[in-house]
């Protein structure tokens, strides 16, 4: 399908706007340069109400305006109409059972009647009407919705109609599961595996009616058990195909659940684990108790050292052992110890000297010497005073000195020892004090999210999981054993069939209703597993070439592709997974989406329009040339509507691509953007033929460009 | 329904080619079957009730035409 031609009446700011398309081939991209609030979005609009009815209206039908806000006439109804010109190529067979293509061009008109009522309005469902060009002019058509549908799905609406931020839905959604949900309903619906599946169900059915009527056909006995069975079995494999089908989305969900769950445990993990922190902390505080206790059996052992033999070894030893020598030498010499003050008290007492005088006190003679003997007597006395200290320093010195002589280790080495292992103590206890601080920080940082509650309900999912998984395996095992059986019934009714005449006729039916499914299925399955690879190979060179990403460089994204579940990924180096609505940059997004809606077009060979909206917003230099060369080279019509920022730098590629380009301009905006008053008495949207490198006195802007042409 | 048939069309062809040929001609008859049913599933979404009698009654003729064939 080709749009060809689009008039817009009183479509809100479209008062009276026509605008044709282009259809070359060779120039199949369409430029409609416009600024803000200068009727982009709401062309966007207006061909999707025209095409697909009030259901395609922003916000639902009732809540959106259609008429223009500045309607003249507040009490008259303003007729609102949206005309479009569309080419469509419908296949027919000919008499001959040839297929033959025929290009039909079809005007589509939709109507609408709405009366404005101060700040309200009324509106009835617009009307729509298809007529079909002919030699003789156009003529009306049936039935116009059924064929607009069939041509125009609905679901694939956002595919082929994008506005910036609609775009986004496939790949930036508020859940996994509803951007799954999108990207899956487009794809089904655009390789065509919903039709086979909806075929595949009536085909089942027209097997079940072959099947009754062999049993109403009044065969025989046998035939009917074998067809009564048959049925049976088919309900079963019915039932269980049901299962089979429900626990695989049960475990796909699950599995979404389950990633959502680990994510959101990893990132509490990377804050902590409350549970795991706290336990830490407490260990901590015990290392923390022990080590404050061993630094103080340190400070013990330190005060202890000092009244050691060590100690008094180390710091007395060597003076004593050199007082020992020079003690040794004295006695020796017999200098100590002495015995002569008995002597002499014997001498006085007697009142002889040993020499045999008298010391007689009686005496005068004698006097003198008596006080001579009590004169050395008092002198022994007091040298014998220092030899008896000098005799017991003597032998306590020597007995000290054997003691101290019997340890092994020095003073200082257990000094040090000592010092060392509280030095070590002390180290210890400031970076536990440290790690409490720290791990009292992350306790504090803590968010809500209990990790233990993360984890039961992780554990939950998982054990659902496994019973879904082996739910879907007992059901396949059983539908094994029912395929099985069915054949098995199949061949003795087929047998059976064969054996009466009027059996043959629904032999030959049943056979072609066997035919038909199993081409079907194997077809499904096939476009399941080989098309939904190229969406993704495609969808991966084309995002990669918009973003200029090289996934042999050190590029931060390597791949894109879709997975088996319909999810959108993208990945970057070391295959980490990124999410395209966090991880990657609003231009890279966009672009995903548009390779997204590009692969998928290309790999349908569906010919349809992309008309998109201010798709370049968010680019610039190398990505934004390179989407529009992208979108043009793959797209078979492409519509933009760019702003002049977006056109800057793409001018050149416009200039090879565009086989029309034209400009709309809200007058409106003049005099604040405008550099010429329109001639327009209200203000309304009009169209001018400029291109993207001129203008005009109808929409030269201020301080845009350049002297209108 | 896609808004071209065509890859839906091809691939349902190609595995027609790999049907059981019944008796002579069957394989292109019943791919004239098949393109029927996709065409009346693209034609019939907004007419769900009839689909199945116009299905019911595609595989019946073509049933009829490999009795008539299987015979001769």
């Amino acid at each position: 399908m080709k749009i060809l031609r689009a008039k817009f009446t009183n479509f809100r700011l479209l008062r009276d706007v026509e605008i044709d398309f282009s259809t070359d081939p060779a120039k199949n991209l369409t430029v409609i340069r416009a600024e803000n609030e200068s009727g982009k979005t709401t062309i966007l609009t207006a061909l999707q109400w025209g095409l697909y009815g009030d259901d395609a209206l922003p916000g639902g039908a009732s809540e959106f305006r259609l008429h223009p806000i500045n309607w003249q006439d507040s009490n008259s109804a303003a007729s609102i109409s949206v005309e479009i010109d569309i080419e469509i190529v419908r296949e027919r067979k000919t008499r001959q059972r040839k297929s033959l293509r025929q290009t039909k061009v079809y005007r589509v008109i939709r109507t609408a009647f709405e009366t404005p009522s101060g700040n309200e309005w009324k509106r009835d469902s617009s009307s729509v009407t298809l007529h079909e060009q002919t030699d003789a002019g156009w003529e009306a058509i049936r039935l116009p919705e059924r064929i607009l549908a069939e041509e125009l799905p609905p679901e694939l609406r956002e595919v082929f109609f994008t506005d910036g931020d609609r775009a986004l839905s496939f790949v930036e959604a508020d859940s996994r599961a509803s951007k799954r949900y999108r990207v899956e309903r487009s794809i089904k619906s655009l390789l065509g595996l919903d039709v086979i599946n909806t075929a595949l169900g009536h085909i089942k059915n027209t097997s079940r009616k072959f099947n009754r009527e062999a049993q109403d056909a009044g065969a025989s006995e046998d035939i009917n058990k074998v067809v009564s069975k048959l049925e049976s079995v088919a309900s079963e494999i019915d039932r269980h195909q049901g299962i089979v089908a429900e626990s695989a989305l049960s475990v796909a969900n699950i599995d979404n659940q389950l990633s959502e769950v680990n994510k959101r445990i990893t990132e509490a993990l990377r804050k902590g684990d409350r549970t795991a922190l706290e336990k830490q902390l407490s260990r901590v505080n015990a290392d923390w108790e022990r080590v404050r206790a061993g630094i103080k059996a340190s400070s013990d052992a330190h005060t202890n050292l000092f009244k050691s033999l060590a100690f008094s070894r180390d710091v007395i030893g060597q003076p004593l052992t050199e007082a020992l020598e020079e003690l040794d030498k004295l006695r020796a010499q017999k200098r100590f110890p002495k015995a002569s003050i008995p002597v002499l008290e014997d001498v006085l007492e007697a009142q002889e000297c040993v020499c045999g005088a008298s010391l007689d006190p009686n005496e005068g003679a004698a006097h003198s010497k008596r006080e001579h003997i009590q004169a050395l007597i008092e002198d022994s006395r007091k040298a014998d005073e220092l030899q008896n200290a000098l005799t017991d320093l003597y032998f306590t010195s020597r007995a000290l000195l054997e003691t101290l002589q019997s340890g092994n280790d020095s003073w200082t080495n257990q000094f040090n020892k000592v010092a060392e292992r509280r030095d070590d103590l002390e180290g210890r206890l400031k970076d536990l004090g440290e790690e409490t601080r720290e791990l009292e920080a992350q306790i504090g940082q803590l968010s809500d999210a209990d990790v233990g509650e993360l984890q039961a309900s992780q554990q939950s999912l998982r054990n659902m999981r496994e019973r879904k998984s082996d739910e879907r395996v007992r059901s396949q095992t059983e539908l094994s054993h029912l395929s099985a059986r069915s054949e098995r019934l199949s061949r003795k009714r087929d047998r059976l069939l064969r054996e009466e005449t009027r059996g043959a006729r629904i032999l030959a039916n049943l056979r072609v209703a066997q035919d038909v499914e199993s081409v079907l299925d194997r077809a499904y399955s096939r476009i399941k597993q080989e098309e939904l690879v190229k969406v993704s190979n495609l969808m991966n060179t084309y995002f990669l070439e918009m973003i200029g990403s090289d996934p042999e460089q050190s590029s931060i994204i390597r791949r894109a592709e879709i997975s088996e579940e319909y999810d959108i990924v993208v990945y970057g180096g070391g295959g980490r997974e990124l999410r395209p609505d966090h991880d990657i940059n609003g231009a890279s997004r966009r672009a995903l989406t548009l390779a997204f809606i590009l692969s998928l077009t290309k790999v349908s060979e569906a010919v349809a329009p992309n008309i998109i909206d201010t798709p370049l917003g968010m680019m610039s230099g190398y990505v934004k040339r390179s989407v529009l060369e992208t979108a043009s080279r793959e797209s078979s019509q492409l519509i933009l509507f760019l702003t002049r920022s977006e056109i800057a730098g793409c001018e050149d590629i416009i200039d090879e691509k565009a086989g029309k380009v034209f400009t709309l301009t809200n007058t409106g905006h003049y005099p604040r953007m405008l550099q010429y008053e329109p001639d327009a008495e209200v203000s309304q949207v009009v169209r001018c033929a400029c291109d993207h490198r001129s203008a005009c006195r109808i929409c030269q802007r201020r301080g845009l460009d350049s002297a209108a042409s | 329904m896609p808004m071209s048939n065509d890859l839906v069309i091809r691939i349902l062809m190609e595995e027609a080619n790999r049907a059981s040929q019944r008796c002579e001609g069957y394989r292109d008859v019943l791919k004239d079957t098949i393109g029927d049913i996709v065409l009346l599933e693209s034609q019939h979404r907004e007419r769900r009730g009839q689909i199945q009698q116009d299905i019911d009654a595609k595989c019946s003729a073509t049933g009829e035409w490999l009795a008539e064939n299987r015979r001769s």
